[in-house]
C-alpha cells in the first residue's frame, strides 16, 4: 500500500453528500422564503377584508362622519388570538377621527382606493399593516377618508415556520433517501474491484490460467489488461529461464576449462609449460569476458525491445559513428572497409542503442571470421515499400545455405574452434524482430557472408 | 607524466599499476572519490582514471565536481556497467573517453596515450605518436629518430590526420583544408599525396585507413 491511499467509496459518498448539504442549503433558502411569503398573503388577505369591511361602514350623515365599527370585521382578525390589532381611521381633512393615534404611514402614501400593505414598528412591535382609502362626495365632507389596520405578526410567524419545518422535514427526507442510493450505487459498482483482488490475492504465483471476466462490460477492460500483462510477464519469464539455462550453461563450461587450466598450472614446474598454459589461459578467459559481454548485450536488447517507445534515428550518422569506432579498433589490420549510402537523411523509427549493438555484432562478425585482407562493405539502401535494406558483405568463407538457419541461433555455433560466443546473431536477431524487421544470410559478391537486414522505415 | 587511477578493485588496481608500471609509466592509486579529492588537492595529476562505481560517492559526483570547478585535466572513465547509454552521460558530464570492463591493458594504456597526446600536443610544439615525431615549429618528422623527408603537401596532410586522430576525415574536409579555393585540386590529387605519405611513413605507428564511401582516418597504433 502506499501512503497516500484513499477510499473511493468514501470520497464518492463525501462529495455527494457535500453537493447535497449544498442543494439543501440552497432549497432551505427557497422554502422560507415561499414559507414567509404564503403566510404574509394569507393573513393580509384577512387583513384587508377586515378593511374593507370598516370601510363600507363610513358614511356621512348630517355632514358629519359616521362610522360603525364592525365588530364582526375585527373578530376576523381573532383568527390570530395571540396578535394585537391596531387600527386608525383619518377624515376627509387629515384629522384623528377614531382608533389609535399617531399609526404609521407608509412614505408618500397618495390615498386610494386601492389596498397598499407594509410593514412598521408601532409601539416597539413589528407590524403589518394595510392602508386603504375612500372618497366621500358630500357637499359637506368632499375628500379621502383613510383607513389604517395593523396586526401583530406572532401567527404569520407560526404560520411561515409550519410550512417552512413541514417542507423542510421532507426534503431533508429525500436527501437522506438519495445518500442512502449513491451509498448502495457506489458500494455496488466497486464490489467487483474487491471480487478481483480478492481473485488476484488467492492466486498460487504458478497459476497459469487467466483471470476469469465477471459478466460486466465496464469491467472486462480491466480483466483483459491484467491477463495481457500477466501474460506477458509468463512469456519473459519463459524466454528467461531458457535464457538461464543455456547461459549457465556457456558461462559453467568456460569456468571449468579456466579453473582446469589454473589447477594443471598451478602443478607445472617448467616456466615455458606454465606460460604456455598462461596464455591459453588468458584465451579461455578472453572467450569467457566475450561471452559475458554478450550475454549482457543480448540481456539489455531484449529488454528494450521490451520496454522502449520507438523513436527517429538517423541511420546515416549511426552507421558513420559505429564505422569509425570499428576502423579505429582495426587501423592496425589490413581489413578495408567501404561504405555506400544510397540515400541521406534516412530514418527510421526505433531504438537507436540496440540497433547500434546490433550492426556493431554484424560487423565484429564480418571481422572475426573474415580473413586478414578481408573486404567489408556497408551498404544502406531504401528499398522498395518504405523498407531500409541495410547490408554488411565480408569476404569471409560465408556460411553454407542449409546452415543459415542454424547460425541465427542461440549459443548455435557452426564450428567448434570459433571464438564466438554464440549470440551475436540472436542479438541481432532479437533487435531486428523489435524493429518489425528481417534478416536474412546470403551469399556477398566476393564469395563470403552477405547479411542483409530490412527494417520499415515508416511509423507503423 | 603523472596519471591518478580511482578504483576500488584492488585486484584490477594491483594489476594496473603493474602494468603501467612496466611500460614506463608509473600510476598513483586511491580507492575512494574523498581520498582521490585529497589527493588532488595536494598533488598535481596530468589525467585521471576514474571507475564509475566507488564506495561512498560515485566517478561521476568527482567528475562533475571537477569539470564545476573548471578543471580540464583529462578524465578517462572506467566503468562495469554493460549499459551503452552511460557513455552518454559520461561524455556529457565531460569525461574525454570511455571504457568498459574488463579492459585490455593494452588498450587502456594506448588511449591513455591518445588523450595524453592530446593534451601535449596543445601545450607543446612537438606530437609524440608511438616512434613518430612530428616537431611542428621546425615542421620536421622522425620515425624511430630517423628524419623523414615530406613535401609541404604531405607534411600538411600529415599535420591534418595528427590533428584529427581517430576522426573521420571526408576528402572535402582535406581539400578544404589544404588547398585554397583557386587551386586545382582533384580528389586524385589528395589520393596521390596521401599514397606518397603512407609510404615513407610505412615504418611508423601512424596508420591512415581509407573508408570507400567515407573519408579517411588516422590512428596512432602504440
Amino acid at each position: 500500500m502506499t501512503k497516500t491511499v484513499y477510499s473511493l467509496q468514501q470520497q464518492l459518498i463525501t462529495r455527494t453528500g457535500l453537493l447535497m448539504l449544498i442543494v439543501f442549503l440552497i432549497l432551505s433558502a427557497g422554502v422560507w422564503d415561499y414559507a414567509r411569503r404564503a403566510a404574509d398573503l394569507s393573513y393580509n388577505r384577512l387583513l384587508n377584508s377586515a378593511s374593507l369591511s370598516i370601510i363600507e361602514r363610513i358614511s356621512v350623515q348630517d355632514s358629519q362622519i359616521d362610522l360603525d365599527l364592525p365588530y364582526a370585521a375585527l373578530s376576523m382578525l381573532e383568527l390570530a388570538p395571540d396578535d394585537k390589532v391596531y387600527y386608525e381611521v383619518i377624515d376627509h381633512r387629515g384629522q384623528h377621527l377614531t382608533g389609535y393615534t399617531k399609526t404609521p404611514s407608509p412614505t408618500n402614501y397618495h390615498p386610494n382606493s386601492e389596498p397598499i400593505f407594509y410593514t412598521a414598528t408601532y409601539k416597539g412591535e413589528a407590524v403589518s399593516w394595510v392602508i386603504q382609502s375612500k372618497r366621500l362626495i358630500a357637499p359637506t365632507a368632499n375628500g379621502w377618508v383613510v383607513i389604517k389596520l395593523g396586526q401583530t405578526k406572532n401567527a404569520r410567524h407560526e404560520l411561515s415556520d409550519e410550512i417552512f419545518f413541514s417542507s423542510l422535514a421532507t426534503l431533508s427526507g429525500i436527501l437522506l433517501l438519495t445518500l442512502l442510493m449513491v451509498w448502495l450505487g457506489v458500494r455496488r459498482a466497486l464490489q467487483p474491484l474487491s471480487i478481483i483482488s480478492e481473485n488476484l490475492k488467492s492466486r498460487s504465483p504458478n497459476d497459469r490460467r487467466p483471470l476469469k471476466t465477471p459478466a460486466i462490460r465496464e469491467v472486462t477492460p480491466l480483466i483483459d489488461a491484467i491477463n495481457n500483462y500477466q501474460q506477458q510477464l509468463l512469456n519473459n519469464l519463459q524466454t528467461m529461464k531458457v535464457f538461464i539455462a543455456d547461459a549457465s550453461h556457456q558461462i559453467r563450461s568456460s569456468l571449468g576449462g579456466i579453473q582446469g587450466q589454473l589447477d594443471v598450472t598451478l602443478q607445472a614446474s617448467d616456466i615455458d609449460d606454465i606460460r604456455s598454459r598462461l596464455v591459453n589461459i588468458r584465451q579461455q578467459h578472453k572467450k569467457l569476458t566475450r561471452l559475458t559481454n554478450q550475454l549482457l548485450a543480448h540481456a539489455l536488447v531484449t529488454h528494450r525491445s521490451d520496454s522502449m517507445e520507438p523513436q527517429s534515428i538517423a541511420v546515416n550518422p549511426l552507421v558513420e559513428e559505429l564505422l569509425t569506432e570499428i576502423v579505429r579498433d582495426h587501423a592496425h589490420t589490413q581489413i578495408d572497409f567501404s561504405y555506400t549510402a544510397e540515400a541521406d537523411n534516412i530514418r527510421i523509427p526505433g531504438d537507436k542503442v540496440s540497433l547500434k549493438e546490433a550492426l556493431k555484432n554484424l560487423l565484429e562478425n564480418a571481422v572475426r571470421y573474415g580473413p586478414e585482407n578481408n573486404q567489408i562493405d556497408i551498404i544502406l539502401r531504401p528499398g522498395d515499400a518504405n523498407m531500409l535494406e541495410i547490408i554488411i558483405d565480408d569476404s569471409g568463407p560465408g556460411i553454407p545455405a542449409h546452415q543459415r538457419r542454424q547460425a541465427v541461433q542461440r549459443f548455435s555455433r557452426l564450428s567448434a574452434d570459433a571464438s564466438g560466443s554464440g549470440l551475436g546473431l540472436a542479438i541481432v536477431e532479437t533487435v531486428i524482430q523489435a524493429h518489425q524487421g528481417s534478416l536474412k544470410l546470403d551469399r556477398s559478391p566476393s564469395g563470403g557472408l552477405r547479411v542483409v537486414i530490412r527494417i520499415p522505415g515508416a511509423r507503423l | 607524466m603523472r596519471i591518478l587511477l580511482i578504483e576500488d578493485n584492488e585486484a584490477l588496481a594491483d594489476a594496473t599499476q603493474e602494468y603501467f608500471r612496466q611500460i614506463g609509466h608509473p600510476l598513483d592509486w586511491t580507492v575512494s572519490v574523498e581520498m582521490a579529492e585529497r589527493t588532488l588537492s595536494w598533488d598535481d595529476f596530468d589525467m585521471l582514471i576514474l571507475d564509475i562505481n566507488l564506495p561512498g560517492r560515485s566517478g561521476y559526483q568527482l567528475l562533475q565536481s571537477l569539470r564545476q570547478k573548471g578543471k580540464t585535466i583529462p578524465v578517462l572513465i572506467l566503468t562495469a556497467r554493460a549499459e551503452i547509454d552511460d557513455r552518454v552521460s559520461a561524455l556529457d558530464l565531460g569525461a574525454d573517453d570511455y571504457l568498459v570492463k574488463p579492459v585490455d591493458f593494452r588498450e587502456l594504456a594506448a588511449r591513455c596515450r591518445a588523450l595524453l597526446r592530446r593534451e601535449r600536443g596543445a601545450a607543446s610544439n612537438t606530437m609524440v605518436c608511438g616512434n613518430l615525431v612530428f616537431d611542428m615549429a621546425r615542421q620536421e618528422i622522425t620515425v624511430n629518430d630517423q628524419p623523414i623527408e615530406l613535401r609541404l603537401r604531405e607534411l600538411q596532410l600529415l599535420e591534418l590526420f595528427l590533428k584529427n586522430l581517430d576522426r573521420v576525415l571526408t576528402k572535402e574536409d582535406i581539400a578544404n583544408k589544404l588547398y585554397t579555393f583557386d587551386e586545382a585540386n582533384t580528389p586524385n590529387a589528395i589520393e596521390q599525396t596521401l599514397t606518397r605519405l603512407r609510404k615513407k611513413l610505412s615504418d611508423s605507428s601512424l596508420h591512415i585507413k581509407t573508408i570507400r564511401g567515407l573519408g579517411y582516418l588516422g590512428h596512432i597504433d602504440d
